[in-house]
């Protein structure tokens, strides 16, 4: 059985050591310059991670997450000649240190035993804002666009589930006393619930490659949050019940599931954006064939990540769901409702995660490209590509790893069905092999596979410019989900003649609704706030005097009364 | 568990989610209809047949009135007004419907839970009756205040109705019958003044829209479309 | 046994098909082309060469085979004999996430031909199985609650009369929610219409508009195995257990017939809904799942 400290250094190390071997290459051009910046806070962000997970006792910790969170907001501000880049790197900076200073007061109250619960929501403050729990996930899709690809990986991959280490770490979410664990179960059942299906649900409209890779990056984190408030839940009626161990183990293994597979899709983001200069989908599509080793690992990546089988991305979700139908077993009141919510939010969220990767393959790689960068794409140098291979190697690897991971921590609870559902998986891909060579050599003319142009009902003359692009592949769900997601068109219509109209565009936008319709409104009333402190510190003199004397009235006031 | 009025109200339940949904006027009338006739029959249905044999005149009697006036006479009148009002077929929701459907499945989970808090089980007739009612009641309400037609808020208050006679059925009031035909009566003189009033109101300002009736406030009579000028008369 | 009735199955799979069409052309007072016109449709199929869009990739190589291989492991762990086997050890939910593989296959190897209505076909797709994956889910927690068991032959164990007679509200509401899974996910009306082949409605058939020879046969017979799986699935769900003999297989299968005849008369007697309003019906379906698990668990 891993430790916890183990499960979580693997992505630090591992995450780690591909983003460098991509950053070699990635960084390229005029960049090259800074280098010497990027590797210094690529090593600092690194050691400082491994040091959180090594940290002996609070104080050492906090002053590792703080130093992470440092040297991570200088990997976000690589490209600070951009303006959106450092506006990124201020809400960076201010979710990291909104977190530590609820951290710090976690850790004060925790001495308390009175406190437990208060403590307890410090926590989910601190560490939700580096996990991007709802609503503290807005700094996610802004930061994550803009740096640049491997620190996004690093810091999708093993720097947000880090949050989940403190938790287990200090908050022992495993064992406790029952009136604890329905406080702590349910509130990561209902942040997680909200997570995933809000996370998935925002990064389905994303034009922006790397944002709607954030967004999924909310989502994920939703996934492990639902498997350890379910196993709390359990653990809170039975400490025994090795369901509670499934739906913990499950969550662990998915923690790794989802490091290895992101960061290898946000390697290969970083590829697109350095072989084209674009992440929109729109205006990329048809690099499979112009990048195949790319392509063809973010595809399977994306797969895995989309929780399908038979890689590794289903298989944790599997034990989370096997622990919810298991709840829902038990028929007891509590579980029964918090096994259904699970499942129902696993399963929207399986279902809308199906569309966002298939967006985004779809829209970067398959079909036509839409724009002349994507045209003029050429395959990245090897090694960029032979990153992601590791870290697709990692997560092949990490099939038959999570079975015998659920199987050590669970003492042989459930691995039958794990098993079984992972050899399935494998005949899966067995038979679809099969099939095609039974339709290469068994059919009379399967080998022939002669090239015709696409069928368009008819039209002589079907050019890119005609083919879906990624935005209308989802606008229907987009459209369905509209009073939440409040996605915003700008429509240039045709004026003129109708016989020779002139250029028309539609573009859409989706901002985050939390950044939006929280946080913004929040930081404008504190800054007016402030504003009318700011009277007290007009630059007269006679005023300060004012303020000393008064201040020295008060004190004698007080030196008298006590 | 399974007997008639159960299924009857399980049936009331589907009602009141398709009347959320529904998106014309026509087949909101006519879930309405169904729901009155269904209200009607349920006194019979739930007289306890084993215990007290047959139901004596009075039971039928409301049976058959309640059926008829709510099932029959105001369905046909609403169905004639918005003939005559020549309104649009569309009903115009403040709450999107599929929106609306979601609130009223909260609204039979809420109704639920105030059924199992509710321990009246010597005098209920069927568990299902109380979650039942309450749920019909707040699809009334949503009715009421989340369409945008004035006959709408006519139906709302029918649906209301069948959830007051509905919860008066289920707990097997004693006198639940005649505070029920008193109620019945008010809501019949409503559906008759809104429904001869929404046809003046039509062939007065050629529209029944209550967002613009709101302008009505002040005593300037004023036409719908133009309905910023009468601040400069 | 098993054995023999998972090949008995993927024999019979495009005989259903063929059952449904030929009870709408009775209805429409047409001769129809016969029950068994699938299969001759396939074997012809097989026989060509397999074209490819100009561009396409591996992806589009591979789409079709994946997402019959796909179904295909799905038809394996079916608990065709009722109970034991593999299916007792299989969860259900893996068995939705195998079909829900396949799709994925199928949406992705249409969006690799860069054909406009292609790209339509697999953004309603998508669409409409993420809606569909939560009504499913709905009723597989609702019949986990009723079996007491989470796999998928626990789950397909049947309900006997006597827990019909107790729960017949809460089991004809997910009844239906289930009946409109199953047209849906198999593209039939009142969601899609099948007869409109390659018209801008089309959902399924939309994404096969490049796809020809071998490959269009594996995406036939991928579909009519499909069909059988969902139809089996809604049998077994409700029809009282005949134990694990050959009985269970003759009423299983006679059931997908019976099922294969009511989808043919409800496709001769309805219309197609308008599109817009599918997603509607299809929460309003879910909404239905939600209050039987409500009704049920409450009581």
């Amino acid at each position: 059985m891993l430790s916890t400290e183990t499960i979580f250094s693997i992505p630090v190390l591992a995450v780690g050591g591909a983003a460098a071997v991509h950053a070699t290459a990635y960084i390229h051009g005029e960049a090259r310059r800074h280098l010497p910046r990027f590797w210094c806070f690529f090593v600092l962000t690194l050691a400082s991670m491994a040091a959180v997970v090594l940290a002996d006792g609070k104080l050492p910790f906090l002053l590792a997450w703080e130093a992470m969170g440092l040297a991570s907001a200088g990997l976000v501000a690589f490209e600070s000649k951009e303006k959106s880049v450092r506006k990124a790197t201020w809400i960076y900076l201010l979710a990291c240190h909104a977190g530590a200073c609820a951290l710090m007061l976690a850790g004060v109250l925790m001495n308390r035993p009175d406190a437990a619960v208060a403590a307890f929501a410090c926590a989910v403050v601190g560490f939700g804002l580096k996990i991007g729990f709802p609503p503290f996930h807005a700094w996610l899709p802004e930061a994550h666009p803009a740096a640049p690809a491997p620190a996004s990986a690093i810091m999708s991959g093993a720097m947000i589930p880090l949050g989940f280490y403190g938790f287990i770490r200090f908050f022992s979410v495993f064992c406790m006393e029952p009136s604890n664990a329905v406080v702590y179960g349910w509130t990561f059942l209902a942040l997680g619930a909200i997570g995933s299906v809000g996370g998935i649900l925002f990064a389905l409209p994303q034009a922006n490659l790397k944002r709607l890779l954030a967004f999924s990056s909310v989502e994920n984190m939703g996934v492990v949050s639902m498997g350890l408030g379910l196993s709390a839940l359990i653990a809170g009626k039975d400490a025994k019940n090795p369901l509670a161990a499934l739906c913990m183990a499950g969550a662990l293994a998915h923690v790794l599931n989802h490091a290895f597979l992101k960061g290898s899709l946000f390697l290969a983001a970083g590829s697109v954006l350095r072989q084209t200069g674009t992440l929109d989908q729109d205006r990329l599509g048809g690099l499979m064939r112009r990048m195949p080793f790319t392509g063809t690992l973010f595809a399977v990546n994306a797969f895995g990540l989309a929780g399908l089988p038979p890689l590794n991305g289903f298989l944790g979700e599997l034990a989370i769901y096997i622990g919810a139908f298991s709840a829902i077993k038990t028929g007891d009141p509590v579980l029964v409702a918090a096994g259904f919510l699970v499942a129902v939010s696993l399963s929207v969220t399986g279902g809308l995660a199906i569309a966002a990767y298939a967006k985004a393959i779809g829209g970067t790689f398959l079909g036509e490209p839409r724009s002349k960068m994507a045209d003029d794409a050429v395959e990245t140098p090897r090694r960029m590509w032979v990153a992601q291979l590791f870290l697709t190697c990692l997560s092949v690897a990490m099939v038959p790893r999570t079975v015998l991971f659920v199987h050590s921590m669970t003492g042989g609870f459930a691995t039958g069905i794990l098993i079984v559902a992972a050899v399935l998986g494998m005949s899966f891909a067995a038979i679809t092999v099969s099939l095609l060579l039974i339709r290469r050599f068994a059919c009379p003319r399967g080998g022939e596979k002669p090239r015709l142009p696409v069928w368009d009902c008819g039209y002589d003359r079907p050019t890119a410019r005609m083919a879906y692009t990624a935005m209308a592949f989802t606008q229907p769900l987009v459209d369905l989900f509209r009073p939440l997601l409040r996605t915003r068109r700008h429509v240039l219509p045709f004026k003129g003649d109708p016989a020779s109209p002139s250029d028309a565009a539609i573009a859409t936008e989706t901002d985050d609704l939390a950044l939006g319709g929280l946080w913004r409104p929040v930081f404008t009333k504190i800054a007016r706030l402030f504003q009318r402190v700011h009277l007290l510190q007009n630059g007269s003199l006679h005023l300060y005097i004012l303020i000393i004397l008064m201040a020295v009235l008060a004190l004698l006031v007080f030196a008298f009364v006590s | 568990m399974l007997t008639l009025s159960e299924i009857v109200l399980a049936l009331f339940l589907i009602a009141d989610l398709a009347l959320a949904g529904a998106s014309r006027l026509k087949y909101a009338i006519r879930f309405v209809a169904i729901q009155g006739r269904m209200v009607g029959v349920l006194p019979v249905l739930l007289w306890n047949w084993e215990g007290n044999g047959c139901p004596g005149a009075r039971i039928w009697i409301i049976a058959v009135v309640n059926s008829l006036v709510k099932g029959v006479a105001l369905p046909m009148l609403l169905e004639y007004a918005v003939r005559k009002a020549r309104t649009r077929r569309e009903l115009e929701p403040i709450v999107s419907f599929q929106m609306s459907r979601f609130i009223v499945f909260l609204m039979a989970v809420g109704g639920f839970a105030i059924g199992r808090l509710l321990h009246v089980h010597e005098t209920i007739a069927s568990e299902l009756a109380i979650p039942v009612a309450f749920t019909t009641m707040g699809t009334g309400l949503l009715l009421i205040c989340a369409r945008k037609k004035a006959i709408t808020q006519v139906l709302g208050f029918l649906v209301l109705e069948n959830g007051i006679s509905l919860f008066g059925a289920g707990i097997l009031l004693e006198y639940g019958i005649v505070v029920e035909l008193g109620i019945l009566l008010d809501v019949f003189a409503l559906v008759f003044i809104l429904g001869i009033a929404i046809f003046q109101i039509n062939r007065t300002f050629a529209s029944t829209d209550t967002d613009q009736l709101n302008h009505l406030g002040d005593t300037h009579l004023m036409h719908p479309h133009h309905k910023h000028d009468h601040v400069h008369d | 046994m098993n054995i023999l009735c998972i090949i008995l199955a993927a024999i019979l799979a495009p005989l259903f098909i063929g059952i449904v069409n030929q009870t709408k052309a009775f209805f429409g007072g047409r001769r129809g082309p016969g029950l068994f016109r699938l299969y001759a449709d396939i074997r012809k199929l097989l026989g060509k060469s397999c074209p490819r869009p100009e561009h396409s990739t591996w992806i589009f190589d591979i789409a079709q085979s994946a997402s019959l291989a796909a179904v295909a492991a799905a038809v394996i762990v079916f608990p065709w004999t009722g109970g034991g086997g593999l299916a007792s050890l299989v969860p259900a939910a893996l068995f939705f996430y195998l079909l829900a593989a396949g799709r994925f296959f199928t949406v992705i190897g249409s969006l690799d031909a860069g054909n406009a209505f292609e790209g339509m076909g697999a953004s309603r797709e998508v669409q409409f199985s993420a809606l569909a994956e939560l009504v499913v889910f709905v009723i597989l927690g609702f019949l986990v609650f009723l079996a007491g068991d989470i796999s998928l032959s626990g789950v397909l164990s049947g309900i006997s009369p006597g827990e019909w007679r107790a729960n017949v509200i809460p089991l004809v509401l997910v009844f239906l929610a289930f009946l409109a899974v199953f047209l849906l996910e198999n593209c039939r009306v009142p969601f899609d219409d099948p007869e409109t082949h390659l018209e801008l409605t089309m959902i399924h058939e939309a994404m096969l508009l490049d796809v020809g020879g071998p490959d269009l046969a594996f995406a036939l017979y991928g579909a009519a195995l499909k069909f059988e799986l969902l139809a089996a699935f809604l049998v077994m769900m409700f029809m009282p257990c005949f134990g694990n003999g050959w009985l269970h297989v003759l009423a299983l299968f006679s059931g997908i017939a019976l099922l294969s005849v009511a989808t043919g008369i409800i496709e001769s007697v309805m219309a197609r809904m308008r599109f817009l309003k599918s997603p509607q019906t299809i929460m309003g379906a879910a909404l239905v799942a939600a209050l039987a698990v409500l009704i049920f668990v409450c009581f």
